[in-house]
């Protein structure tokens, strides 16, 4: 049985790991697991993998959906409202700081080339990241010409993204039931 | 309402980021940027690497846009709106739901969106690099944070960092 623990106690907890969180959803599951199942001996491992499990196939940022699935587990609605208000709050803080100090500097010249720099080099991370997502999202065939219409009929129809997805998403239902019950 | 729109947008978004965090960055940008003009491409482009130095989730750029378009009770209604539906899912997920959730529909949902979903990122990149990339200087900058980020560990923030100082270095 997992022990229960208080909303407040979780929004420590999940604060610590927030403001810790540096490296994407890996560094902070190992993290988690660190305090949580190693430290704090509230979880199993298992447990942690149960919530990614879970929450993986969800639409959402994963690693925020793992946190409060975790606080559910340990305290309830309460508990995991608590941990995913903590969990956030330290990059939120972050963020609007980050974001007045560029409202601040984004006209000043020297500012605006250091700008231009950083804004070069995430057009090379999202190139990569466009890899990486495509390497596991794109498999078959059919992947690809989704992933190349979703792009044309943005670009030349501008078409709302959010339709698009539906409408990606509910391809994905026609076609796969029918792979899903061939392999049962 | 401005700050009713961005809440709804950002619960729109995050409804449909099937794929996680990162997912959810073409979507952000095609909405901020080229459907509502809430942001410049250079402005959301900056808003990526903020998303990256700051910890935790990468959907937290809503909180830069949000703060753009209305300061700090719009970053709040953002965010709030970013994260509100994915904690009730999963909430509702550790809770009764649990079954509904390894559903071969939800599942095959996901695999169709996914793939839509990397498809917009192309959109994405070809709008930021389009502003991005306007000299030889600026192409060997992502050039060498392609390769930096997909061949070594160094972290993001290192990355941005250098084509900060590059930037600043190779300016007119």
């Amino acid at each position: 049985m997992i022990k229960r623990v208080s909303a407040w106690h979780l929004f420590r907890i999940f604060l610590r790991a927030g403001c810790l969180g540096f490296g994407g959803l890996g560094s902070v599951l190992v993290l988690i697991e660190r305090d949580l199942v190693d430290r704090r001996r509230l979880l199993d491992a298992e447990q942690i993998t149960e919530a990614l499990t879970y929450t993986k196939l969800l639409p959402g940022s994963t690693v925020v959906q793992v946190v409060s699935y975790l606080g559910w587990k340990l305290g309830g609605w309460r508990g995991s409202a608590a941990a995913t208000t903590a969990f956030v709050l330290p990059a939120f803080v972050m963020m609007l700081l980050l974001s007045v100090a560029y409202a601040r500097v984004k006209d000043v010249p020297m500012a605006r080339a250091a700008i231009d720099g950083v804004n070069a080099a995430v057009t090379g991370l999202l190139a990569v990241a466009m890899y990486k997502l495509g390497a596991s999202a794109v498999k078959t065939w059919v992947g690809f010409v989704i992933g190349a219409t979703a792009l044309s009929v943005v670009v030349f129809f501008r078409a709302p993204i959010v339709i698009v997805v539906v409408a990606a998403g509910l391809l994905g239902i026609w076609i796969h039931p029918a792979r899903l019950r061939a392999t049962a | 309402m401005i700050l009713f729109d961005l809440l709804w947008r950002f619960m729109l978004i995050s409804v449909v980021a099937f794929g996680g965090g990162q997912a959810a960055l073409p979507l952000m940008e095609r909405v901020a940027v080229a459907e509502r003009a809430w942001l410049t491409p250079a402005m959301f482009s900056t808003a990526v690497a903020f998303g990256y130095i700051t910890p935790g989730p990468v959907l937290i750029v809503a909180t830069f846009v949000g703060f753009q378009v209305a300061g700090i009770p719009g970053a709040a209604v953002a965010t709030l709106g970013a994260f509100l539906l994915p904690w009730l899912f999963a909430a509702l997920a550790a809770g009764q739901i649990q079954r509904m959730t390894r559903s071969p529909v939800l599942k095959a949902f996901g695999q169709g969106a996914a793939p839509a979903v990397v498809g917009l990122l192309g959109v994405t990149l070809l709008s930021l690099a389009g502003e991005a990339l306007v000299d030889g200087a600026r192409i060997a900058i992502a050039a060498v944070a392609a390769v930096l980020v997909a061949r070594t560990k160094i972290h993001p923030v290192w990355i941005l960092m250098g084509g900060a100082m590059v930037g600043f270095f190779t300016s007119r």
